[in-house]
């Protein structure tokens, strides 16, 4: 693969500040981080808080930066994100072992089966172990996991899979891959399917964490020669159109490499509000949707009940997303309007049940 | 004393310490007490030499072997004295006569350890990190939940177990259905 450009973000704003420091952190010889101490502190708190300071740490190792205070808590957690990932794999054994006792043969997605292609552990936090199961096994791979005696909080079993909604869970099933994990073999999606699953949970969540970007650059990078791409475009249209943009994101946000792919012209013509929009996200310190204290929370305790709204306000990504929108030139506020109403919409049904 | 100490026969733990091994560092993760240390290639070597069998002077001996340089004794006694404190030792180990007086500026003044001074550094990393990297068996032990508002965010890290009116051991980074006031404050309401 040929060398790829540099990314468009401007150094001049945090959000692009953070495009280029990141940008290319996920290859096995990441070039020096090229970055005044002073600007990286101010992109220090963004930096620590989207689980990117294990990449970051990547690039300032080989800065003259490295031996800086500034860099040190970059190191931190990278020393500390490479022991995680020795608990992460006990525990990803684990539940697959249990699980299969149940005669449930998951699917792992994102964390790991993405993490594999880092060229080291600590580069990347752990997360959730997520697990894709067959809508028919979720009610027994639940019973499974919580009739053991481990603590399953980090597991994220989904019923079926819902960022590829428009496959057949069987036909993913079918082109999934076993990989050696410790003493074990874990399923693994596919690499055109997770790179699917990795660009649509992305734009679904906002772009909100640039982590994810790195994610699709290395999936992307890493794939093998024979990449069915017609494959990864096939299905529901919009949905192959989503991913391509992602990809196209990553491409201008961080670098990725899109030579030899059939993306090159979408990535050439992105809809001008879909960098800008990534990166402001970027440069905000928001809680991610999972840690959001739920609507209902407000029903007995009102205060706080504004900021919650506007934590709620999706950005012109997630609300196309949400809504299935296109990405195009359209001015994105009917999205975000049409998503904010759909959600309200979906509260106010569970609202007897909440009040009960 | 002297020589019940020369005698003594230093031992690695090993139960509830998770390891990764770097090019020029090992890591160790106690999760028993939810400490993480970064020990430097001095240190580890010392340490993976400590089989219960070794005395502090053959230690010292391949110690020499294996960096092809001389290790003096004071400089493995040190490394000893660190790891103990970290817990990372069996037991921990009085440092033998003159050594027991002096500071560790002092001994490495005095000795000239340069040549082989152990370093064992506590991992602490910042809060924002962990809230992007929760883990079970780390950091999520210090999620804090309040059952009244302001409700602190989930998956923030508390500053000190004061502020917390309830600690969850089992808290996860993704609860997006938990309710403030159920039960079981902090912990996930499955999906």
């Amino acid at each position: 693969m040929s060398t790829p450009g540099l990314p468009v973000g401007t150094p001049e704003t945090h959000g692009g500040l953070l495009a280029s420091t990141l940008a290319g952190s996920w290859r096995r010889h990441p070039s020096a981080v090229d970055i005044p101490v002073e600007r990286l502190k101010g992109i220090e708190p963004l930096l620590l808080h989207s689980g990117t300071a294990g990449l970051c740490w990547g690039r300032l190792r080989k800065s003259p930066l490295k031996s800086s205070s500034s860099a040190h808590p970059f190191h931190q957690t990278y020393r500390l994100q490479t022991l995680h990932a020795e608990i992460y794999d006990r525990q990803i054994e684990e539940a697959f072992r249990i699980l299969r006792a149940s005669g449930i043969d998951p699917i792992l997605g994102k964390g790991w089966a993405v993490a594999r292609h880092y060229p080291e552990r600590g580069l990347r936090p752990s997360g959730d172990i997520d697990l894709y199961v067959h809508p028919e096994q979720h009610a027994m791979a639940t019973a499974a996991l919580q009739g053991s005696s481990a603590p399953w909080d980090r597991v994220d079993l989904h019923s079926g899979i819902s960022h590829l909604r428009d496959r057949a869970f069987g036909d993913v099933y079918d082109r999934s891959q076993l990989v050696h994990l410790g003493n074990t073999e874990v399923r693994v999606f596919g690499p055109e399917d997770h790179l699917k699953l990795l660009c649509i949970h992305t734009l679904g969540h906002g772009a909100w964490r640039p982590l994810w970007f790195c994610d699709i650059s290395v999936a992307l990078e890493s794939r093998s020669p024979d990449f069915d791409w017609e494959y990864f475009l096939s299905g529901a249209p919009r949905r192959s159109d989503w991913a391509a943009c992602a990809i196209g994101l990553a491409h201008h946000l961080l670098g990725a490499d899109i030579d030899g792919t059939p993306l090159v012209n979408r990535t050439r013509q992105l809809p001008r509000w879909l960098v800008p929009t990534a990166l402001r996200q970027w440069e905000e310190i928001k809680t991610p949707h999972g840690r959001r204290t739920p609507m209902a929370a407000y029903l007995k305790s009102p205060t706080g009940i504004l900021q919650a709204l506007l934590l709620r306000w999706p950005n012109g990504i997630e609300a196309t997303v949400r809504v299935g929108g296109p990405f195009n030139e359209m001015p994105r506020l009917p999205f975000q309007v049409g998503e904010c109403v759909a959600r309200s919409a979906r509260f106010i049904a569970t609202l007897p049940k909440l009040l009960k | 004393m002297k020589k019940r100490i020369g005698r003594l026969l230093p031992q690695a733990r090993e139960e509830g310490l998770i390891t990764s091994e770097l090019p020029d560092e090992v890591l160790v993760l106690d999760t028993g007490q939810n400490k993480a240390h970064c020990l430097n290639d001095f240190a580890s070597s010392v340490w993976k030499r400590c089989d219960g069998k070794t005395t502090v002077k053959e230690m010292t001996l391949l110690l020499g072997r294996d960096f092809q340089k001389g290790i003096t004794e004071e400089a493995v006694w040190l490394a000893l004295d660190r790891l103990g404190k970290a817990n990372l030792l069996t037991e921990r180990l009085p440092l033998p006569g003159e050594l027991s007086r002096l500071s560790r500026r002092e001994a490495v003044r005095k000795f000239g350890l340069a040549a082989g001074l152990a370093m064992v550094a506590s991992i602490v990393v910042p809060t924002e990190a962990m809230a992007a990297s929760c883990n079970i068996t780390t950091s999520c032990k210090h999620v804090c939940f309040a059952s009244n508002p302001p409700f602190p965010q989930i998956g923030r890290i508390c500053k000190s177990p004061g502020n917390c009116s309830q600690i969850s051991t089992t808290g996860s980074t993704n609860c997006a259905t938990w309710v403030s006031g159920q039960p079981h404050i902090g912990q996930c309401v499955p999906k």
